[in-house]
């Protein structure tokens, strides 16, 4: 026989209800509880392990990577330098924490001459002879830029074709200053107006925009090569695709 | 001064714009800064004493390049960009001008003029010449004068030291009966 939903019918349902959800709350706290304590035994063992391997983690940008990626898949922030829970990272935190202040000071120390866009290679090149016997990776240098982020919007990697800049560009990079850049990232880190003529740009729009990145400083200006009234390097790309055999290796 | 090694160019050295005058203000100050850092090393590893402006006697580290890129472009283009550089170098004390008239030629204060005429001295007391006169032509050729720093320099560098000297009163500057000019050390 069918019941019919009376009060005692309603009254029925909802300790039903809340019975489930007891017992639903009760789960979810297992589950809570299970998985903190889950991750208190990952974030132990990372502990440990980075007591054990700190030398290799100091010394060896490809192990030091692998670590990173797995406490990033723990839920650890390894980029931490506060003490604490973190004293058993031993210097990992501190590590970054001391190469993006380089990182920053390459970019202060050579903004006059590349109007703050410094090539990752040529900032890894002089961030290298600034610490000679230790090993660095641009992972390493990546990782350091995150740090810096987390004090301010100073200082971003901006991808340029296959190059990678680092900005410390005061004002946003308009759209047409960003794809002046990428052309010349992808041409030795030179463009002119003919270039940008190519990719369908007006006279107008390409000498304007090349007007910008004179007046901003972030380029140099070749006025001697009789094909090419004008040619505008930015000089870190440049700079960096010299130096390329040598700054390609990690090891 | 050679040690075998070559003259180590700066990375900037090889590209093109490093060559013209630079229209931004702080890039121009940069370039010049780089330029004037450059000009003082070459000269000191090469012991050039003198640049000479003018395009048809262009000294080699204005005009020299090693960079194919660059070939073709192998100077620092335009007599405006010679002289705002030749101006900034003097107005750094990295250089005098050998000719203030015809301001054609420099020359290169890759050790200051202070440095110069302290040597100078220097070289004159250990050797007894205290008091003495010499002809500042001996300081330029003269057999005591063989193996000294300054030894070979030219006379706009020689008369600035020794000016540097009379100002300090510890020398003398005259011109002979001869017409030969000379100087006589004063001790201290």
């Amino acid at each position: 026989m069918r019941r019919k939903p009376g009060i005692a019918g309603l009254i029925r349902e909802k300790e039903q209800q809340s019975a489930y959800g007891a017992v639903g709350e009760q789960l979810e706290a297992d589950k809570d509880q299970q998985a903190r304590q889950h991750l208190e035994t990952l974030q132990s063992s990372l502990k440990s392990f980075a007591s054990k391997h700190r030398n290799r983690i100091n010394s060896d940008p490809q192990f030091r990577k692998s670590f990173c990626d797995m406490c990033i898949a723990a839920g650890v922030d390894p980029l931490s330098s506060s003490k604490g829970l973190w004293d058993e990272l031993l210097g990992v935190g501190q590590f970054y924490s001391d190469l993006s202040v380089q990182v920053l000071t390459q970019c202060m120390r050579t903004r006059d001459e590349n109007g703050g866009l410094l090539d990752l290679r040529q900032c890894l090149a002089n961030v290298r002879r600034a610490r000679p016997g230790e090993k660095l990776a641009l992972e390493d240098l990546e990782r350091a830029v995150e740090c810096l982020a987390q004090l301010g919007p100073g200082v971003s990697i901006r991808f340029c074709g296959r190059q990678r800049l680092l900005c410390s560009v005061p004002d946003e990079l308009s759209g047409d200053t960003a794809q002046v850049i990428e052309l010349a990232a992808a041409s030795g880190g030179k463009v002119c107006a003919a270039d940008l003529l190519r990719k369908g740009w007006t006279t107008d729009r390409a000498d304007q925009a090349l007007l910008h990145c004179i007046r901003e400083g972030l380029c140099w200006v070749d006025k001697q090569d009789e094909a090419v009234p004008l040619w505008c390097w930015f000089p870190s790309i440049a700079l960096a695709e010299l130096e390329k055999p040598m700054s390609e290796s990690t090891a | 001064m050679a040690d075998g090694k070559d003259f180590q160019y700066p990375a900037f050295y090889q590209l093109p714009p490093f060559f013209t005058l630079q229209p931004h203000a702080s890039v121009r100050a940069k370039q010049l800064e780089l330029w004037k850092q450059l000009i003082s090393e070459y000269c000191s590893f090469h012991r050039l004493f003198i640049i000479d402006l003018r395009e048809d006697r262009s000294t080699e580290v204005l005009t020299l390049n090693i960079s194919p890129e660059a070939a073709g472009r192998v100077e620092l283009h335009t007599e405006k960009a010679r002289k705002v550089l030749a101006e900034h170098l003097v107005q750094q004390q990295a250089a005098l001008w050998a000719d203030e008239a015809a301001k054609e030629r420099l020359l290169v204060l890759w050790r200051s003029v202070a440095g110069w005429a302290d040597l100078i001295l220097q070289w004159a007391a250990e050797n007894g010449l205290m008091g003495s006169v010499e002809t500042v032509q001996s300081l330029m050729d003269g057999e005591a004068a063989e193996g000294q720093e300054f030894y070979g320099a030219p006379r706009e560098l020689i008369m600035a030291a020794l000016q540097e000297l009379v100002r300090r009163n510890r020398a003398t500057l005259f011109r002979g009966s001869s017409g030969s000019e000379g100087v006589k050390f004063l001790s201290a």
